[in-house]
């Protein structure tokens, strides 16, 4: 007997130190468990990139979080590919070990992995990174030069390249404090808000699947280093996780589309799982208004945007990853979730007026 | 093009339901510039009798 897919989005939303998806890929043995529960999940690079650590799945779909919001919202449908032609855009602030580097893992994942990484373009001028922490604790910044990274974006996409890498040289002169905080467990990851943000941009001009690695120096040994942050102290640069994630990246359908085959739709999305205080996003939102069911899962982080404040009816909140994947089972087995709660409601009780 | 981020409160109440909520922040949004990301990033109860809470948005934007 084969069981009909379940296509959820499963979001960990990038800079707000999560319990779970707060680090380095840490959430991917989570979305391993959903892709299985579900058979289909959607997802983003913050729970699938790992440093040097990722792999693929045929039932996760990696998709940047600015496409990933266009896709909850309606606006595109996903194609998966066989493989992507994959372009990198280095940030001219990188010094050349770095970049040597930077290659190198280019070279490691075409001639171990078969990835289809083609070409690369080195922006004009610097990017200009601006590393900033919100009020609410949370991680963020922006970048001065959007058009360099804009123009190197559109180089590519004229060689035929399909899917973009960027990779841009982060202060050095980052938060010590927070650095520490963050690899001994216990702050949000400073730099991964202006990620978000510089992949956004490649996303909402260019439209085509992208992911970002900060190209950082290496730091000394940290003994008591937290395992979630492990996978990005043990190479030297963070790319090979994007490569990997970019290397069957869905293509992205504009919609309404007319005779494109073997697309997922978002009408048929049929689930969302979020932490329970983070939903406030708009991928959360306009699945809301589109009466998605919604399993809020309890992983702390720095925001309370509960479900207190929406009064939506169609989410449950459960305590961990292992309730959600049983969730979406029952749901995509066609099995009452009330059926094997307790207690069970009487059903005098559901009357209606 | 320059980007910046914004931090800003709106008003919530019974005017704009559930379903209008994303398009009220957005237009918001919209009047301080082009919106490239952005999130709820805290609610607050202002009035229980009238149902108003205070939403703190945070967004990076876009002027061109």
């Amino acid at each position: 007997m084969i069981m009909k897919i379940m296509p959820t989005i499963f979001i960990v939303p990038t800079g707000i130190g999560c319990e779970i998806g707060g680090f380095a890929g840490d959430a991917l043995p989570s979305a391993k468990l959903l892709a299985s529960a579900s058979g289909c999940l959607v997802t983003h690079p913050n729970v699938m990139n790992g440093g040097t650590l990722s792999e693929t799945d045929d039932r996760i779909l990696y998709l940047e979080g600015y496409s990933l919001d266009r896709f909850a919202k309606g606006e595109i449908g996903l194609k998966k590919v066989n493989q992507q032609k994959i372009g990198i855009i280095f940030d001219s602030d990188i010094e050349k070990n770095l970049l040597t580097r930077h290659l190198q893992v280019a070279d490691a994942c075409i001639s171990t992995l078969g990835i289809n990484v083609c070409s690369y373009a080195i922006t004009n001028n610097p990017i200009g990174v601006v590393i900033s922490s919100e009020i609410s604790g949370t991680s963020s910044g922006y970048i001065k030069n959007p058009k360099e990274l804009i123009n190197a974006a559109k180089r590519l996409i004229k060689e035929g390249i399909t899917s973009i890498a960027i990779v841009t040289k982060f202060p050095d002169n980052l938060d010590s404090h927070d650095i520490e905080l963050y690899r001994k467990g216990n702050g949000v990851d400073s730099i991964a808000g202006v990620e978000a943000v510089i992949s956004h941009l490649i996303s909402k001009y260019l439209r085509v699947p992208c992911a970002h690695a900060p190209a950082l120096p290496q730091i000394d040994v940290e003994e008591s280093l937290d395992p979630r942050a492990a996978s990005e102290e043990i190479g030297f640069t963070f790319l090979p996780s994007v490569l990997i994630g970019l290397s069957k990246a869905p293509n992205l359908i504009e919609l309404p589309s007319q005779g494109i085959s073997d697309v997922l739709y978002p009408d048929q999305v049929e689930a969302l799982i979020v932490p329970n205080g983070a939903l406030g996003g708009e991928a959360v939102l306009a699945s809301m208004e589109r009466g998605v069911n919604i399993i809020a899962v309890r992983n702390s982080s720095a925001l309370n945007v509960f479900n207190n404040h929406f009064n939506y009816p169609y989410l449950t909140e459960v305590n961990n990853y292992f309730e959600a994947a049983g969730l979406l089972l029952s749901l995509r087995e066609g099995i009452n979730p009330k059926s094997i709660r307790r207690p069970i409601v009487p059903f005098f009780k559901s009357k209606i007026n | 093009m320059k980007l910046s981020n914004i931090e800003f409160e709106l008003i919530w109440d019974s005017n704009h339901k559930l379903e209008t909520l994303r398009k009220y922040i957005l237009d918001n949004i919209e009047k301080r510039g082009e919106v490239l990301r952005w999130s709820i990033n805290n609610i607050v109860t202002k009035n229980i009798e009238k149902d108003q809470k205070i939403i703190t948005i945070t967004a990076v934007i876009i002027n061109k």
